[in-house]
């Protein structure tokens, strides 16, 4: 695997809460993105929203309801 | 920042040189080393995984990459031996003919295309070119969100090409910003001389 990096991985129930939460992010000013979800986190296929650890603060005010909150490298 | 200048130097020099020059930064920062071929880029990469530091990469031109490392505060530089790897490159081409991966939902469709390429970026062995032509297009293009995948790829020797009829039929050719424009002949030479084509859409 290439270029591993610390990131906060959030996980969500749906696929729509998948991408109404990267929407609200980037509003936010967030660099989030959704990916593949890791498969350290879970074999199923699915989205999770990648960001960087430090914005942990500013996810917590935006409008981003996931589930889990993974901080992992990938 | 330190400025490392590994260009005209084999592995394992820029390793070694990349290496000496986190071990002066004493502590935590940046090093943004410059080589001359891909497969360096490719074997810096490898050492910044397996140490923990962060990398991006971008190729400037011919023959010439910028590769920056972010080394945190309580990494420590050990010494030990600089692995000089083959080529990452297999011998597949993928190709990427549409905006979206598969049929259905857009949205869905644009989210799965572009989580392809972030796992394709994360592959033991990469392709050896990218095609992207009708709306693929836009993935090579300003306002793309896979640009920093498709970069990455390209400094590690990924040939990304972009159909230019399309480039103009969308009138997107002034915001090309990964790889370069191709033709029909170079796609047809390069779809029926691939080992194996991937197309995920």
């Amino acid at each position: 695997m290439l270029k591993k990096e610390k990131r906060l991985i959030i996980t969500f129930s749906t696929t729509t809460a998948a991408f109404k939460a990267e929407k609200n992010a980037k509003a936010a000013g967030i660099r989030g993105r959704l990916i593949p979800l890791p498969q350290q986190i879970s074999a199923e296929c699915g989205l999770a929203l990648c960001c960087l650890p430090e914005d942990e603060a500013k996810i917590d005010k935006a409008e981003i309801h996931g589930g889990k909150r993974y901080f992992i490298e990938i | 920042m330190i400025k490392v200048n590994a260009m005209g130097d084999k592995c394992p020099v820029p390793i070694i040189k990349t290496r000496e020059a986190i071990a002066s930064l004493g502590g935590g920062g940046r090093v943004e080393v410059k080589v001359d071929n891909e497969i360096a880029v490719q074997n810096l990469t490898k050492m910044a995984n397996q140490k923990g530091y962060e990398i991006s990469s971008e190729k400037m031109g011919d023959n010439e990459y910028t590769v920056i490392l972010t080394v945190g505060d309580a990494t420590e530089e050990t010494a030990e031996e600089a692995v000089c790897t083959p080529d990452m490159r297999g011998d597949s081409v993928v190709v990427i003919s549409g905006d979206t991966m598969g049929n259905g939902d857009r949205e869905l469709g644009e989210v799965l295309l572009k989580g392809f390429i972030f796992a394709l970026s994360k592959q033991e062995k990469l392709p050896l070119s990218m095609i992207f032509y009708n709306r693929g297009a836009f993935l090579t293009t300003e306002g793309s969100e896979s640009l920093e995948d498709l970069k990455s790829m390209e400094a590690m020797g990924v040939e990304i090409l972009t159909c230019g009829t399309c480039l103009d039929h969308y009138r997107i050719a002034e915001k090309l910003r990964v790889g370069s424009v191709t033709n029909m002949y170079v796609i047809a030479e390069k779809m029926t001389g691939a080992a194996k084509v991937v197309k995920p859409c």
